[in-house]
């Protein structure tokens, strides 16, 4: 796999991909599609992924963030490295 | 199973079967039939036409979908007929259809937050994991 088939995510990406959020949702999303079809391959570390978690508990409760958590968690690949591997390319 | 005597110059020999797949009838009579014997014509006769009918089509495969099991292949049976399907998944539909529905229910996460307008992203987890952890 090339390096540049990895794209590093930032919270604010996951947020606005989750939120929908105006105009960059469309972006963020093109972004995890790609994921999905194997095209790339994208990461971001355990600390994004917790606080992705504690904002949608906050916002939506605890079974919804339970929901959200439970499909990414299942997609995602921790490493030893610092970084959690999402939609990590077969 | 019976096997009756040769007829005319053709020399078939008519097999009769009791239940079996179609393929095991033939390679079953293909055994029977005695050595000198193989390059002549050999006809099956079933005793009931469904051996035949339903022994050439024992296992079939089929996709499901909107609600309708959908053949793969040539279905030999007269229209209207009632037949009884127990599915039975390959493995690998299995994984794939499972990773199908997870990845379904990661694209329906899409917008599926509903965010305070005009909270920075900083703000918002601060808050969050206070909400979480208390103030330090």
């Amino acid at each position: 796999m090339a390096t540049s088939d990895l794209l590093w995510l930032d919270s604010d990406i996951l947020l606005d991909w989750l939120g929908g959020r105006q105009p960059w949702d469309a972006p963020a999303s093109e972004l995890i599609e790609r994921a999905i079809s194997g095209e790339w391959q994208l990461a971001f570390s355990p600390l994004t992924l917790a606080n992705i978690f504690y904002v949608y508990r906050k916002q939506a409760g605890t079974e919804k963030a339970l929901e959200c958590h439970r499909p990414v968690s299942r997609i995602t690949h921790s490493s030893a490295s610092p970084q959690t591997f999402l939609f990590r390319k077969r | 199973m019976t096997r009756k005597g040769s007829t005319g110059g053709k020399r078939a020999h008519n097999l009769d079967i009791g239940m079996s797949s179609y393929v095991a009838l033939k390679s079953v009579a293909q055994r029977r039939v005695p050595e000198g014997l193989s390059q002549q014509v050999v006809s099956i006769r079933a005793m009931r036409s469904r051996v035949l009918l339903f022994g050439a089509m024992s296992t079939m495969t089929a996709i499901y979908e909107n609600g309708v099991f959908r053949p793969l292949g040539i279905v030999r049976l007269p229209e209207h007929t009632r037949v009884e399907a127990v599915p039975e998944i390959p493995e690998a539909s299995v994984i794939e259809l499972e990773k199908t529905e997870v990845l379904a229910e990661v694209r329906a996460l899409r917008g599926s937050l509903t965010l305070p307008a005009g909270t920075s992203d900083t703000d918002l987890i601060t808050s969050a994991r206070m909400d979480k952890y208390g103030h330090l």
